[in-house]
């Protein structure tokens, strides 16, 4: 009786070991990942104008 | 050892389904289930793109993640591929994947789910290579062949690539150089609008 | 032959220039519309599970990339698959600290021999029925949950597989039927659970369970049966509403749905579970004579008379037992 319930205990507790409690909750549209150091230089005025010059001078939408 | 990866270039697929015709014909897919399909985004409007999309065999793979029997294995090549006759058709690999890709064919009433079926990267299963069983369950070994998938082989436009990670990359890479005169990169950051 | 070739090139300059007109006229300046990159759009309404069109009729083919899944994976890996078992072994731990302590509910009289019917044999039928579908469905349940972190290793791939494929048969299939048992329960027995003021003096005396104080007054139910029996009906309900949606993937329902149907009907599948097991221990070891009640039908005088008085009063007028 007590042997089957100490061992009924272990397996549950052994079968908590089972992943990571903590959940990363990913919505569409929202960046989880680490600080991407390029997307400062990407978001300057300097570097979006350059971006929008190359873009115009050969850009179609097909 | 290469790891094996897919990659569609919207620039060039012109939604012909041609890989998903293909994939079904070497495979010999049950009737009712594509491995491979072909999603438009924006359809009849201008500047419309289609992704051909499967399995993508995914490092740390959701569907070998949330499996109960544990029937997922990833190859040398890192191609994610399980073993139907531990499959017992839960649903879960379905739930967990982003793209879709496990599906099941419908074997009995009330809608119950047979062995789930997936794109195999035409790399068969864990049953002896190329022998008749392999062919019936999982669909041609053309890896064992030292073929690539057909779908990629197949594609008219080569907008579908296959293989070995950093091959396939290398040629999407030296594609958006000669482009030129498209960056992709504008705009993109909207992608992850900027914390306010 | 010259002014025929002449016509002909009028004509042709005509339509060529008609065909330019409208054709301009439809596609509009084919001048890119500035800072607007469409293949920047795409991909974000990729990432935000934007559907498109696809020849695909498979569940889900329309959407290239669903969020949902990532979610859902972690939710049952971690929280779920994590706390469930600690929530399980706790009530276990609890029941088993009670049971040291306050020990058994004995009869405190000795046995009258004088039986009086308690439950009735469709009530009995109705009772084993659920509570034998409850335990498969329990057991195979677990088994979908844990038995890769605890009966693979134990058992190996192939022999869990061919156990777990049988174990989802029959929860697939006792699923619908412990939905239906827990709603006729619910015809059953919900006029005599209404709650009443009654109950709130039990709940004070601990049912008379613990200390020495006098035994609280109670009906055919007390209020302990009475939050057990609301407590199974919405476990019931929910699971058996949620269980639906994932046995039979044929109305439409998208992943999402199956996913969130997922997440609430493993929890509240757990949380059933773990009440479960105090209403086992009371009905079986905890409380001495309950258990004929619900298998024999019938129960002694005495145990009437100490757990549920008013019931017993009434019954006894009923059967012409007497005041004694």
């Amino acid at each position: 009786m007590r042997k089957t319930f100490f061992g009924a205990l272990c397996l549950l507790i052994l079968a908590g070991c089972y992943g990571p409690v903590d959940i990363a909750y990913h919505e569409p549209a929202r960046y989880m990942g680490s600080m991407d150091p390029l997307l400062a230089k990407e978001r300057s005025p300097e570097q979006q104008e350059l971006l929008l010059q190359r873009f115009n001078k050969g850009q179609t939408d097909r | 050892m290469a790891r094996m990866k897919f990659l569609c270039d919207t620039e060039r697929c012109i939604e012909c389904n041609g890989c998903v015709t293909a994939c079904n014909n070497e495979n010999n897919v049950p009737w009712g289930i594509n491995r491979r399909h072909v999603v438009t985004l924006g359809d009849g409007r201008r500047g419309e793109k289609s992704v051909s999309v499967a399995c993508m065999h995914c490092t740390d793979a959701p569907c070998a993640a949330v499996c109960p029997v544990d029937c997922f294995y990833t190859t040398e090549d890192g191609i994610v591929l399980h073993d139907k006759d531990l499959c017992i058709g839960c649903g879960y690999c379905f739930y967990a994947c982003p793209f879709g890709a496990p599906q099941y064919p419908q074997q009995e009433a009330f809608g119950v789910r047979g062995k789930m079926d997936k794109c195999t990267f035409c790399a068969g299963g864990p049953l002896p290579d190329n022998s008749k069983e392999e062919f019936l369950k999982y669909g041609r070994n053309r890896i064992a062949e030292g073929k690539l998938p057909l779908c990629a082989e197949m594609c008219a436009t080569k907008a579908l690539l296959a293989g070995d990670g950093t091959v396939v990359s290398e040629i999407y890479r030296k594609r958006v150089m000669k482009r030129g005169g498209r960056p992709d990169a504008l705009g993109w950051q909207t992608a992850y609008p900027a914390e306010k | 032959m010259k002014r025929y070739w002449s016509i002909g090139m009028a004509i042709f300059t005509a339509a060529w220039l008609i065909a330019g007109w409208t054709g301009e006229a439809v596609c509009g300046s084919d001048a890119p519309s500035p800072g607007i990159n469409r293949r920047a759009d795409f991909w974000r309404g990729v990432r935000e599970g934007e559907a498109g069109t696809t020849t695909s009729a498979s569940e889900g083919h329309k959407v290239l990339i669903q969020n949902g899944g990532q979610n859902w994976r972690q939710i049952r890996n971690g929280p779920i698959a994590g706390a469930a078992p600690w929530l399980l072994s706790a009530v276990v731990f609890a029941i088993g600290v009670f049971f040291v302590l306050v020990g058994r509910d004995r009869l405190e009289e000795p046995r009258s021999g004088v039986a009086i019917p308690r439950f009735s044999l469709f009530e009995r039928i109705l009772h084993w029925f659920t509570a034998s579908l409850f335990i498969l469905l329990a057991l195979t349940g677990l088994s979908m949950l844990f038995g890769r972190a605890v009966l693979i290793p134990a058992f190996g791939l192939g022999a869990f597989a061919a156990y777990m494929q049988a174990g989802l048969l029959v929860h697939n299939f006792s699923g619908p039927l412990f939905f239906a048992g827990v709603l006729v329960e619910a015809i059953t027995w919900a006029k005599e659970n209404i709650p009443k003021r009654m109950d709130l003096v039990w709940f004070k005396n601990l049912g008379g369970m613990v200390g020495k104080g006098p035994r609280p007054h109670a009906g055919r139910v007390n209020g302990g049966e009475k939050v057990w029996f609301w407590f199974m009906l919405t476990a019931g309900l929910v699971s058996g509403v949620t269980g639906l949606v994932l046995d039979f993937p044929i109305f439409g329902q998208s992943r999402l749905t199956m996913q969130i149907a997922h997440v609430i009907h493993a929890s509240m599948g757990i949380l059933f579970l773990a009440a479960s097991f105090g209403h086992i221990y009371i009905g079986t070891i905890g409380a001495e004579g309950t258990f004929e009640g619900m298998w024999r039908g019938k129960v002694d005088k005495v145990w009437a008379k100490q757990h549920n008085d008013l019931w017993y009063e009434q019954k006894a007028k009923e059967l012409h037992l007497g005041t004694n």
